[in-house]
C-alpha cells in the first residue's frame, strides 16, 4: 500500500449540484491523516493567462466526432470550436455535451500540474462536466465514461449521467417518443429517481463513493471492488450505480474498510 | 407543426415579442407555431429587416483573404427553368457581414466550405439536455464575415441535436445579432 | 492490469522496453526516480541496466 501525501481536488465546470467542498470533508473524515486541498478551476490554477488560447485549441483538437472512428492528433478544430474552449477555461460557460477522447483530455490535464507534484502520493481529481469516452480497441468504438484513474483522475458529472445505462425499459420508451416527436423531458419524469440526472440532489454523495475510486487507484493500483455494495464497485448500470453509492448498508467492504484503516494508523 | 415547445429561457423572448404561450411543465412552454413565426417575421421587419422573397442562395461574394463580404442570390423561377436558357445573371449582394441561419443545410458554410475554406463536422445525435445549451456558446462568426446561428451551428460544429424545441433557435438567434452588432460598431459602421 | 515494477536488465530505449512488454497501445504511464512520463512522449529516452521503473496503468470506469 502507496503512502498518501495529499489530495487536490479541482473543479472543471463540473455540475452546479455537485458541492465539492463536501467531499472535501468526506474525504478528511476517511482520511484522517492526509490533507484534503480544494484549489477550483485546474487551469486558472495553474495555467498563465497567456497559454489560454493554446491549451482552448489543444481541448479543441480532441473532440470526438464519431463514436466510430478514433480520434486522430490531424483533427483540426474549427475557431468557434476554440472560443467555446476558451470559454469553458476561463469559466464562462458550463454548457457541456461536446464527447472528447478521455486519454487525451487527461494528458492535457496533466501538462498543466507541475512535476514536483506528479507522483502517485499526491491524488489529483479534477470533477468535471465534460462527457469523455475511450477507445475500445475490440468493438472499434468509443465508451462513455463516468471517470478515468490516472494523473490527475478525471470524473465527469456528465458522464454519471450518460454512461451507465439507464433501465431497459427506458430505451424502449425513448424509442417510441423519438419517433412521435414527443418531449423526452416527459419521459424522465416518469422514471425520475431510477437513474442519476442533471442537477440531481444525489449527485454530491454519488461522487464521494468515485473520488474514493481515485483515492485506492493512488493507494493501492486498482479503484475497483467486486462487492456490490462498496462504494468502489465500478457500475456499469444506473441500478448498480444508486445501490453502491447511496441504498447499500455499507459504504465499504470489509477488505477495503481494512485498507482505510491501515492507512489511518500510519 | 401548429405548436411550438420552448424550453427555458427561451420564453422570455416570446414575452418581448408578444407571442402568447402556456406552461406546460416546468421550464416548458407551447406557443402556435403560426402566431409565433408571424409575430417574429412583423418583428423582423418592423426593426428594418427586408426579405428578398422567392429568391435561393447561389453563392458566396468573397474578398481577399477569403473574406465573406456579400452573398450570390437568384429568382427561384430561374431554377425551375431549362438549363439550357437559365442564364441569368444572378444578383450579388455585398455587405459587411453574412448570417448563415438557414438550419440544418447550413447552405452558407457549405458553400465555404465546397472552396475550401472551412471544414463542417455535420450535426450529431439527438441530445436533449445538452443541445441547446451548446448551439448557443457556439453562436457566432465562424469566418471572417459569416455568422452562424441556429441548426446551422449545429451543422458546422458537428453538435447534437435538440429534436422538436425552439428555444435555443430564438436565443441563438438573439447571440447572433449581438454579436453582428458588436461587430459592427467595431467597424465604425453603426453608433 | 495493474501497477507494475519492473527491474531493466539491459540499457535500451523506453520505445525498446514498451515495445518488449507489449504496451505500446496501452494506456499507462510511467515512473522512474520518481518522475512520472507518458512512454509515448520519452520513446528516445535512454534507460539503463539496474533501472527501476513502474508502470502504472490508467484505469477507466462506468
Amino acid at each position: 500500500m502507496r503512502r498518501l501525501n495529499r489530495v487536490f481536488l479541482y473543479d472543471d465546470g463540473a455540475a452546479r449540484a455537485l458541492k465539492i467542498e463536501e467531499i472535501a470533508k468526506y474525504l478528511r473524515k476517511k482520511l484522517i491523516k492526509v490533507g484534503v486541498e480544494v484549489r477550483g478551476n485546474p487551469f486558472a490554477f495553474y495555467l498563465l493567462q497567456d497559454k489560454v488560447s493554446d491549451y482552448a485549441r489543444k481541448i479543441a483538437s480532441i473532440k470526438i466526432q464519431d463514436a466510430t472512428k478514433k480520434w486522430s492528433s490531424e483533427q483540426e478544430p474549427l475557431y468557434g470550436e476554440i472560443e467555446y474552449e476558451k470559454k469553458m477555461i476561463l469559466g464562462k460557460t458550463r454548457a457541456s455535451g461536446v464527447l472528447y477522447d478521455g486519454l487525451e483530455l487527461q494528458r492535457l490535464f496533466f501538462e498543466v500540474i507541475p512535476g514536483r507534484e506528479r507522483s502517485l502520493q499526491f491524488v489529483h481529481i479534477v470533477f468535471s462536466n465534460r462527457l469523455f469516452a475511450t477507445w475500445d480497441e475490440h468493438e472499434r468504438r468509443y465508451h462513455a465514461r463516468v471517470n478515468l484513474c490516472g494523473i490527475p483522475s478525471i470524473i465527469s458529472t456528465t458522464g454519471v449521467v450518460e454512461a451507465p445505462a439507464k433501465p431497459r425499459g427506458y430505451y424502449l420508451l425513448r424509442q417510441q417518443y423519438e419517433m412521435l416527436g414527443k418531449d423526452l423531458l416527459e419521459l424522465k419524469n416518469s422514471f425520475k429517481g431510477a437513474f442519476i440526472d442533471y442537477e440531481d440532489l444525489r449527485l454530491t454523495e454519488v461522487m464521494k463513493g468515485y473520488a474514493m475510486q481515485s483515492v485506492f487507484y493512488s493507494l493501492v493500483g486498482d479503484p475497483f471492488c467486486q462487492d456490490k455494495g462498496c462504494r468502489l464497485y465500478n457500475a456499469h448500470w444506473q441500478e448498480e450505480l444508486i445501490f453502491a453509492q447511496i441504498e447499500s448498508e455499507y459504504e465499504f467492504c470489509q477488505r477495503h474498510m481494512s485498507f482505510l484503516e491501515e492507512l489511518n494508523e500510519y | 407543426m401548429n405548436k411550438v415547445t420552448i424550453r427555458h429561457p427561451g420564453e422570455r423572448i416570446l414575452d418581448e415579442l408578444g407571442i402568447p404561450y402556456k406552461k406546460v411543465n416546468q421550464g416548458l412552454f407551447v406557443a402556435d407555431g403560426p402566431h409565433a413565426c408571424s409575430k417574429l417575421i412583423a418583428s423582423a421587419c418592423d426593426s428594418g429587416v427586408k426579405f428578398a422573397n422567392m429568391t435561393v442562395f447561389d453563392d458566396l461574394v468573397l474578398r481577399e483573404g477569403g473574406r465573406v463580404a456579400g452573398v450570390v442570390i437568384n429568382w427561384t423561377p430561374v431554377s425551375a427553368m431549362p438549363r439550357e436558357i437559365t442564364c441569368v445573371d444572378p444578383v450579388a449582394l455585398e455587405s459587411e457581414l453574412v448570417i448563415d441561419a438557414t438550419g440544418h443545410d447550413a447552405q452558407v458554410v457549405k458553400k465555404l466550405e465546397e472552396r475550401g475554406f472551412i471544414k463542417t463536422k455535420g450535426f450529431g445525435a439527438m441530445w436533449v439536455e445538452r443541445s441547446e445549451d451548446l448551439i448557443i456558446e457556439h453562436t457566432g462568426e465562424v469566418h471572417p464575415g459569416l455568422i452562424i446561428t441556429g441548426m446551422a451551428v449545429a451543422t458546422t460544429y458537428g453538435l447534437p441535436r435538440m429534436g422538436p424545441t425552439f428555444g435555443a433557435m430564438l436565443l441563438s438567434g438573439e447571440v447572433g445579432a449581438q454579436i453582428a452588432l458588436e461587430k459592427l460598431r467595431g467597424n465604425a459602421k453603426i453608433k | 492490469m495493474s501497477t507494475e515494477k519492473i527491474e531493466v536488465k539491459e540499457d535500451k530505449t523506453i520505445k525498446e522496453l514498451v515495445g518488449e512488454m507489449s504496451l505500446s497501445s496501452a494506456p499507462i504511464l510511467l515512473e522512474l526516480d520518481g518522475e512520472i512520463f507518458y512512454p509515448d512522449e520519452n520513446y528516445d529516452r535512454k534507460i539503463q541496466a539496474g533501472n527501476r521503473l513502474t508502470v502504472i496503468p490508467i484505469i477507466a470506469g462506468g
